[in-house]
């Protein structure tokens, strides 16, 4: 498929910050973009609202709001991104944090570990002030260790996991003010 | 103390040839995840670690020189590969270099990453990586491989499902050589991956293992839940079918019926 007819059918089909999707598209090499048309067709021509699939690395999320298609193109648990998701997902857009408040979600599927060890006291607590850059936790997913680093400098308010807990895509770990 | 280096005269495509060695280092993963940085591809090898350590920050013994004991780092050059890739490669690597030295031997993977000869565990793999946001900043992969320990270094570890090449085979390689062996594969899948789909490591993976589709229980920490264990998941999840329903999980001890593993 040429890029031309790409850019059509993506018109066609409503889908915003087309430049921004393409440039996303074009950044995860484990990533096809044929797939995605394909859903994107599979959504708008019958009575679907949402398609997901997962490949290897990437999640793809295609969904139909309001008599709209859009795709959103999900890092997957496992592949880090530069940029965020691009669009709305069904849920809409979630309101953006103020200036104060900053939450810490998690890149990707797997256990919350609050202490580098079961014996060992946690990272952090509510009311600790981290700096960027420090170690929050670690979140465990196919026996990978991944320590989740700040990204911010402030005072830890809300832990919302629990040690060992499960934890999902981009759920909310760590609300710093 | 500054490393020895020594060339591996292997030819390479991603990873270093030269390894860095120390006599002695509290632990190789640690070592590549402190504050120093270091080139793409990097392997540190020791001969023995003061604080060799696993999953959770369980100890890993290890006697001088019995063990190989060493540590790859990758930087955000592979950021495209899904985090979990690192795991497979590892233990896929570690088959085939085992395999490529003594083709003889009973060997196996177990979900995520542990290497077994005769149902016995010889080989442990640690990864760990440092996230910031959703930016994936570097990856360390450690490994440590039971080369030389004999039976009483396992029964007086309590160690009843751990094993050592020198007790399963007749291999007589030295340390070194498995290792090149180990940094050749390890190689070789990071360049499968960066060039085909991740799918050929799965597919890989799972050619290794002949627990599918057999009795297991895997242990998250909270509960013990048994099934049979019925795919890999596309991302890397393992999915076990308990009384028909398929659950994927993504941490845990897999433990497989009627073995000591």
């Amino acid at each position: 498929m040429k890029s031309t007819e790409i850019l059509e059918l993506m018109k066609n089909v409503n889908v915003k910050n087309l430049d921004e999707l393409l440039k996303f598209i074009k950044n995860v090499e484990s990533y096809d973009t044929d797939q995605v048309l394909d859903l994107v067709k599979v959504v708008e021509s019958h009575d679907i609202d949402e398609i997901e699939i997962s490949k290897w690395g990437t999640k793809i999320r295609v969904s139909k709001n309001t008599g709209q298609v859009g795709a959103t193109v999900l890092p997957a648990a496992q592949v880090p991104v530069q940029q965020p998701p691009i669009l709305p997902d069904s849920n809409g857009v979630s309101p953006a944090p103020s200036s104060e408040i900053l939450e810490v979600k998690t890149p990707i599927v797997g256990t919350f570990y609050h202490a580098p060890a079961p014996d060992a006291g946690p990272f952090v607590k509510v009311g600790d002030v981290v700096t960027k850059g420090q170690t929050l936790c670690i979140i465990e997913a196919m026996k990978i260790m991944n320590e989740i680093e700040s990204p911010y400098s402030g005072k830890i308010v809300k832990i919302l996991v629990e040690n060992s807990q499960p934890v999902e895509f981009d759920q909310v770990l760590f609300v710093i003010e | 103390m500054s490393p020895e280096k020594i060339h591996t005269g292997l030819s390479l495509q991603i990873l270093n040839d030269k390894i860095l060695h120390f006599k002695s280092i509290n632990s190789t993963n640690t070592y590549l995840l402190g504050a120093h940085s270091h080139s793409n591809g990097t392997v540190v090898l020791a001969d023995f670690q003061t604080s060799g350590r696993g999953r959770l920050a369980r100890v890993w013994e290890s006697k001088k020189a019995e063990s190989l004991l060493f540590s790859i780092f990758l930087n955000r050059d592979l950021v495209s590969y899904p985090h979990f890739a690192f795991t497979f490669i590892a233990a896929i690597s570690v088959f085939e270099a085992l395999q490529s030295i003594a083709p003889e031997i009973n060997l196996a993977l177990k979900w995520p990453n542990d290497i077994l000869i005769n149902n016995k565990k010889v080989c442990g793999i640690l990864v760990e990586c440092r996230t910031s946001g959703s930016n994936l900043s570097k990856i360390v992969i450690g490994i440590g491989l039971n080369v030389l320990q004999d039976k009483d270094f396992f029964k007086k570890q309590g160690l009843k499902g751990g094993t050592s090449l020198a007790l399963e085979t007749k291999v007589k390689s030295s340390l070194l050589t498995i290792l090149k062996q180990i940094i050749l594969k390890t190689d070789q899948n990071l360049a499968l991956y960066k060039n085909t789909d991740g799918l050929e490591i799965i597919k890989k993976w799972k050619s290794y293992c002949p627990y599918i589709g057999k009795k297991i229980k895997i242990d998250n920490g909270k509960e013990i839940i048994p099934g049979i264990f019925h795919d890999i998941g596309t991302d890397g999840s393992i999915i076990i079918d308990s009384k028909g329903k398929l659950n994927n999980f993504y941490a845990g001890d897999v433990t497989v019926e009627n073995t000591e593993i």
